[in-house]
């Protein structure tokens, strides 16, 4: 169970976020939904580890590595899309030979051998979140995983986040078809109640 | 003008014909420098990208030293290794002084900031994403940070010859702490030095065209990386 109690992210004079109360249990599919500059990106570095409170407190977030962030420009390092996967894997000492299955589960196994400069942004996406599936977290955090993607391949996306056994929250500015239990609305930095 | 073509020409011959005394030189300021910006770069690298990435408390304190460190003349930087290494200095009992191993202390302390400074200023410009994404996938701050160089690959090699391009024509540091001894500590801008206090232009251009030649090498070397990058 993650828990965040009276809770403030700063950055200088300028309030990212605001949180009075927000729990999020063990399995649970949470949207966060809000327009662009809402905070929506700073909860999840936040819930990630990436990103320290200015105040308050975050309890229950699991370390990186078990608590993953796909960010909403998601970056590939030089290589194949299936090798970025096989890199995620040592880096958590896992076997690399099981990179090329991730990208089938989220319908991007056509891309298996292509290097990651040439992807398009849907496609990057789907890679950057098959990386993230592949190492096992239990949370995964994902920062607008739809957007620039196509119907076939929001669709298969939507299918490998069904099958995600943690916990899972999902940003954006619109939830359509998000498989999520309930919906976080942020506006202006602050949670609504 | 027919006093700087007939050095050119007799500084050709004398690079040509193998002179001993000036070949040894290159031998010196190459081992020199190599060693040194190897030896800076291994700790200035990580440490520089290291508070470009995570912005640990002081970091802007330090880049700031950094930057001092960068425009201290050589001169200076060899006068610090003097004291230190002469026999009443703090590291006197290791009787350096006058020796290849000063050179290389002295034109490390020289590298270390420059390549330090460039490896912040790369790491900081990166998109917060870079070193975001093998945090988050469990790679650790070390690894992370690896993983982030690796993305500026071509910058820092880029810092590395800017570092060995400064090492390589330093005067100060190894005229004051190498002694310019003939065949021993005499490296290629010392070699200038002399040759042009004797009056030998030729003598004192020699040295020059193959200082030039090693940059032209090294900067042929960094257009290529670029090129390698950019495809």
């Amino acid at each position: 169970m993650i828990r965040i109690r009276d809770l403030s992210v700063r950055f200088g004079e300028v309030e990212a976020l605001r949180v009075a109360a927000l729990e999020i249990a063990s399995g649970e599919r949470v949207g966060v939904r809000g327009p662009n500059g809402s905070g929506k990106t700073t909860l999840l570095r936040l819930l990630a580890g990436l990103l320290q409170p200015t105040s308050g407190s975050v309890e229950g977030r699991p370390p990186p590595g078990r608590g993953v962030l796909v960010h909403q420009r998601p970056h590939l390092y030089r290589g194949t899309a299936e090798e970025n996967i096989a890199q995620a894997l040592a880096w958590q000492r896992r076997p690399r030979r099981a990179a090329a299955q991730w990208l089938d589960r989220v319908g991007a196994g056509h891309l298996r051998d292509r290097t990651a400069s040439v992807l398009s942004g849907g496609e990057r996406r789907r890679v950057a979140i098959a990386r993230a599936l592949a190492v096992g977290p239990d949370c995964l955090y994902l920062d607008e995983p739809f957007a620039a993607l196509d119907e076939a391949g929001a669709r298969s996306l939507i299918e490998a986040l069904r099958a995600f056994p943690g916990t899972l929250v999902v940003a954006a500015p619109t939830l359509e078809g998000a498989p999520i239990d309930r919906i976080v609305d942020l506006h202006r930095a602050r949670i609504q109640a | 003008m027919e006093f700087l073509a007939e050095g050119v020409r007799e500084a050709v011959r004398l690079v040509l014909a193998g002179d001993a005394t000036t070949f040894h030189a290159v031998y010196v300021s190459l081992l020199c420098t190599v060693t040194s910006v190897t030896a800076a770069a291994l700790i200035a690298v990580p440490y520089g990208a290291w508070l470009g990435l995570y912005r640990p408390r002081g970091a802007q304190a330090q880049v700031f030293l950094l930057r001092v460190g960068m425009s201290i003349p050589t001169v200076i930087v060899g006068l610090l290794v003097f004291a230190l290494l002469s026999r009443r200095g703090l590291l006197g009992s290791l009787d350096m002084l006058y020796t290849k191993g000063a050179i290389v202390i002295g034109t490390t302390l020289l590298a270390f900031p420059l390549l330090a400074t460039l490896a912040h200023g790369a790491a900081a410009g990166l998109a917060p994403e870079v070193v975001e994404t093998p945090l988050t996938l469990g790679a650790g701050r070390f690894r992370s940070m690896l993983a982030a160089l690796g993305e500026v690959r071509v910058a820092m090699a880029a810092a590395y010859l800017a570092a060995f391009g400064r090492c390589l024509t330093e005067l100060g540091i190894s005229v004051t702490v190498g002694g310019n001894l003939v065949r021993r500590t005499r490296t290629l801008p010392s070699t200038i030095q002399l040759e042009l206090s004797r009056g030998d232009f030729a003598a004192a251009l020699a040295p020059g065209l193959i200082l030039v030649l090693l940059a032209c090498g090294a900067a042929a070397l960094t257009h290529r990386l670029s090129r390698e990058a950019r495809s």
